[in-house]
């Protein structure tokens, strides 16, 4: 078993730069948190690693843990067969793109000395390193990586269940982007009011919410049927964006776009065939009557986690039974074995497919460190993404740290600044990134 | 280098949905070369005029085919950066390339590079 060599940080700095400088980076490219080189070199052991989920983070540290082990044992558990670029749904949902353009084969994307268990995971048991499934299929584990995502609890929101998603006037880039489009083309085409929100918690992309309100607004006008709609947004809290600038512009752009802007109002309750909502406000219940819907279902983590004794047992993040990990290191402070990614982490930000391309190669690293019988060194300083598409044809480089501080990739870029390069971004370059990111090449 | 490796895994994602449509262009060059074969009546030929002809008349082809129909749907007036100009810039000239290099590979392909000196290859 050999410990990894670091890279020299001034050769690190120098292709990085050259990198940038070549005008070649895209988002998630450049060397955005301080896990080293060390990943690079191969870690002889013959260790169980068992990658529990095969969404962006589990497929990334599969290519990865294979390329950077010799020996080890590798085991990911996922049931799907089909890899869906979640990072495309808000497109899809209106309209821009084909739902055919996100998906996959699996298999496509996981190394072949992987062993992949097509189930679904029913238990996690830490005290003993094993996994269960819904076969009741026992894997044991030397180390763990729990990349299982989230899942989207719609009936929480009372006379809502996914199946009404395309109907109804209901709509949701969260549960079904294919299906919200044909239903908004009939809003846009017809008239009427558009409600449109978020809800409280943890939100998997959280700016998707506003880049379907502005989407729609922008098809909307693109049809010339502007004047027939009214545009509200029902925002959960007195905020519409976590970082103050964008917040600032969000709200400019919606008034400008003549959009009715609800503070703390939180979907409660749905009524599809009287098409009516039911918020809850701070002067009590207001319905409000709608042709077109945009449902965002509170989101938490799947059963098995929130059940079991990786979930965070106290805190904000215990009621959605988020996985407790230390937000720098990602490895759980209370079963060292053991390491999440993705969208189940219960860290302050993190739900995007930015944020796993940060998050893979910290844990990747760190779990090297570990098996080796080190520390873990290498930090995630909460980078997250969103191209704010403001409209077909712009939108905003948005890239911030825990902190709330900008943490922009192309330093010529104004991220302030609505422009056409990050909807270019966003339309062709982030897909092939996003690939690339699954066979652990980025 | 890992950045560079890096850019190099996206560059290829990003190039695989384009080589179908490279591969049109191959076809067309392949024809144009066989007509050419044909009307000479001789081994394949690759004159300099036709070569230098297709490369501008490509690289032409190319930039319409980008700006023209960004310009007619009004999307041009997206470009309100110089490094929004400085992307559709390099992905005018990206195509352009790949218009121009369709030819010569195509002839490469054809003669084995016998025929890549302006000269006939048996003359």
């Amino acid at each position: 078993m050999g410990l990894p060599a670091i890279c020299p940080s001034r050769r690190r700095f120098l292709t990085a730069g050259a990198a940038s400088a070549a005008g070649l980076a895209v988002p998630g490219l450049a060397p955005l948190t301080t896990a080293s080189c060390a990943a690079a070199a191969t870690v002889d052991t013959n260790a169980r690693l068992v990658i529990v989920g095969g969404g962006s983070a589990g497929t990334s540290l599969a290519n990865r843990l294979t390329r950077a082990t010799r020996g080890a044992r590798i085991t990911i558990v996922d049931p799907s067969g089909t890899h869906r670029y979640q990072p495309g749904d808000t497109l899809v949902a209106t309209g821009v793109w084909e739902p055919q353009q996100l998906l996959r084969p699996q298999a496509a994307f996981l190394p072949d000395a992987v062993t992949w268990v097509r189930e679904a995971v029913a238990a996690f048991d830490p005290e003993t390193n094993r996994v269960v499934t819904e076969t009741g299929r026992a894997i044991t584990y030397d180390f763990l990586i729990v990349a299982t995502g989230l899942i989207f609890e719609f009936e929480r929101i009372e006379g809502m269940e996914p199946d009404l998603i395309g109907r109804e006037g209901i709509g949701s880039v969260y549960g079904n982007a294919a299906a919200t489009w044909p239903v908004l083309r009939e809003f846009i085409q017809t008239g009427g009011v558009g409600l449109f929100g978020r809800p409280p918690g943890e939100l998997k992309c959280a700016g998707a919410p506003l880049k379907v309100t502005f989407l729609a607004i922008d098809q909307a006008q693109r049809a010339g049927t502007r004047d027939r709609l009214d545009f509200i947004f029902n925002a959960e809290s007195d905020r519409l964006f976590s970082v103050p600038v964008y917040h600032d512009f969000v709200e400019q752009r919606l008034g400008e776009l003549g959009v009715t802007v609800n503070r703390s109002f939180v979907l409660t309750g749905i009524d599809p065939g009287a098409r009516t909502a039911t918020y809850r406000t701070p002067a009590g219940p207001v319905t409000l009557g709608y042709d077109f819907i945009h449902v965002v279902p509170p989101m938490v983590a799947p059963r098995p986690v929130r059940d079991s004794p990786l979930a965070w047992q106290e805190g904000r993040y215990a009621e959605d039974g988020w996985l407790e990990a230390d937000p720098d290191t990602l490895r759980h402070p209370r079963y060292p074995n053991v390491f999440g990614a993705g969208d189940v982490l219960g860290v302050p930000r993190g739900k995007t497919a930015a944020s796993v391309k940060a998050q893979v190669p910290v844990v990747t690293e760190n779990l090297l460190s570990v098996i080796a019988g080190g520390e873990p060194t290498a930090r995630f300083n909460g980078y997250t993404s969103c191209p704010l598409i403001t409209r077909i044809g712009a939108a905003l480089l948005v890239e911030f740290d825990y902190d709330g501080n900008l943490t922009p990739t192309l330093p010529f870029v104004d991220p302030t600044r609505e422009s056409w390069l990050p909807w270019l971004l966003k339309t062709r370059f982030l897909q092939p990134t996003y690939y690339a990111m699954l066979r652990g090449h980025v | 280098m890992k950045q560079l490796s890096m850019m190099f895994h996206v560059v290829v994602e990003f190039l695989v949905p384009f080589l179908a449509p490279f591969a049109v262009l191959l076809g067309i060059a392949l024809a144009v070369l066989s007509v050419q074969y044909l009307v000479r009546g001789g081994p394949v030929f690759a004159a300099r005029p036709f070569v230098i002809a297709w490369g501008v008349a490509a690289a032409v082809a190319a930039l319409a085919f980008f700006l023209v129909p960004m310009w007619t749907q009004g999307a041009l007036a997206d470009l309100v950066t110089w490094y929004d100009w400085l992307a559709a810039a390099g992905l005018a000239t990206a195509g352009a390339t790949a218009f121009v290099i369709a030819y010569p590979l195509a002839l490469l392909l054809l003669t084995g590079g016998s025929g890549g000196s302006g000269e006939p290859a048996t003359a």
